[in-house]
């Protein structure tokens, strides 16, 4: 077929077509794999634990997971178009997020005895925190990829990783519904470590799945 | 190029609206600009880059309510063009690489042709020393009169008259031979 022809064609299909919103379908997105992740961990790990919600140490999670996936959705949303600019601002709030954690983690942990400093930083399921919380992401980025498919990224392993980013950010604000740990630095390495898996798997999946 | 991006993006915004003659008309110049950008990456493959524009003025279309209607055009064109080139090089397997660019470099030429005049000429030029190009390049090409690309090169207009005759001949003498 020659071009013009094809031109032809295309302008004759020209409908009006509103712009496309990816915030929404993002939204969308992270509901459906987030009540998937919420039945995977009910059904695998058996659900919240009683009365987590009044603990404190379930609140600071809960933050700082909402920390990391505020400026995940942004960066989301900007590697699904072709062409948006690059912004700093939402990885320095992801890099001062984590920092922070830190910052407050080894505060902690220089408040104990030396003796009791390692056996505080692993808590009691530190070689299972992380792998869980991998794992509880894979529902959401599916959802996450889903709808990047309909959208037109055109760096797809930073789209990929940044949806990897942000369903591991999600699924660890899930699993503290039902992770027992009291500490900061606890959270800030297997958290983070986790959230860091995930990343790098959906780097990996953005590169294969999300071509058109 | 400042007049390209206010131009195309009135034609996007237009044919997003449902106004098929504009689109149509979006289409058309795309196609040429994106010829012209396959041609400069891809070399002399005319065939190849006509599939490839074909590719890309479909994923224009059909995607094209991923532009963002508050955002400049030309770095999502480019963002196109610029995947579609390195999908369609990943599938032949071939390694050129693609620099990332300034977004304007897909408008930088309309047509191959204009663009080849360009690296002749450019080529030709080479072959003068720095200042006999200055004087060429100042006289003839920015319509300086002889009088002030002598004072920019630092030479008397004489000198510089009989500079210029000297590189105009030069240059004439290699299209001869190129042509031959």
């Amino acid at each position: 077929m020659k071009t013009a022809e094809l031109i032809e064609t295309l302008a004759a299909q020209a409908t009006p077509l509103p712009p496309a919103r990816p915030g929404r379908r993002l939204a969308v997105a992270l509901a459906i794999g987030g009540t998937l992740a919420l039945a995977l961990l009910v059904l695998w790990l058996g659900g919240p634990l009683p009365a987590i919600a009044s603990r404190p140490w379930f609140w600071m999670k809960t933050a700082y997971a909402a920390a990391l996936m505020a400026p995940a959705s942004l960066m989301v949303v900007r590697l699904s178009r072709p062409g948006a600019p690059l912004k700093l601002a939402p990885l320095s709030v992801v890099l001062a997020a984590i920092l922070l954690m830190a910052a407050v983690g080894c505060a902690q942990l220089l408040h104990l005895p030396p003796e009791q400093r390692l056996t505080a930083w692993r808590g009691a399921t530190w070689t299972v925190c992380s792998p869980r919380i991998l794992l509880l992401s894979v529902p959401i980025q599916l959802c996450v990829l889903a709808a990047l498919r309909t959208l037109a990224p055109t760096d797809l392993p930073r789209a990929g990783a940044a949806a990897g980013f942000l369903s591991g950010s999600l699924a660890a604000m899930l699993y503290a519904l039902r992770c027992p740990e009291h500490g900061v630095a606890f959270v800030a390495t297997w958290y983070s470590l986790g959230i860091l898996a995930a990343t790098v798997l959906g780097a990996a999946a953005g590169r294969l799945l999300l071509r058109w | 190029m400042q007049d390209t991006e206010a131009r195309l993006k009135g034609l996007m915004l237009q044919g997003l609206g449902g106004d098929a003659r504009a689109y149509g008309r979006l289409l058309t110049e795309m196609s040429g600009y994106l010829r012209a950008y396959f041609g400069r990456r891809l070399g002399a493959q005319a065939s190849e880059a006509e599939d490839l524009v074909q590719e890309t003025l479909l994923a224009l279309h059909l995607k094209r309510d991923s532009y963002d209607p508050e955002a400049p055009f030309t770095p999502w064109a480019y963002a196109m063009a610029r995947y579609r080139l390195l999908e369609h090089l990943r599938r032949s397997r071939r390694r050129i690489g693609v620099p990332l660019e300034d977004a304007g470099e897909l408008f930088a030429s309309e047509n191959p042709e204009e663009a080849a005049v360009r690296r002749d000429l450019r080529t030709l030029l080479l072959r003068l020393t720095g200042r006999q190009r200055r004087l060429v390049v100042d006289v003839k090409l920015t319509g300086l009169s002889i009088a002030e690309a002598a004072a920019n090169s630092g030479l008397s207009a004489g000198a510089a008259k009989v500079s210029l005759h000297r590189s105009l001949k030069a240059l004439k003498q290699a299209v001869r031979d190129e042509d031959r």
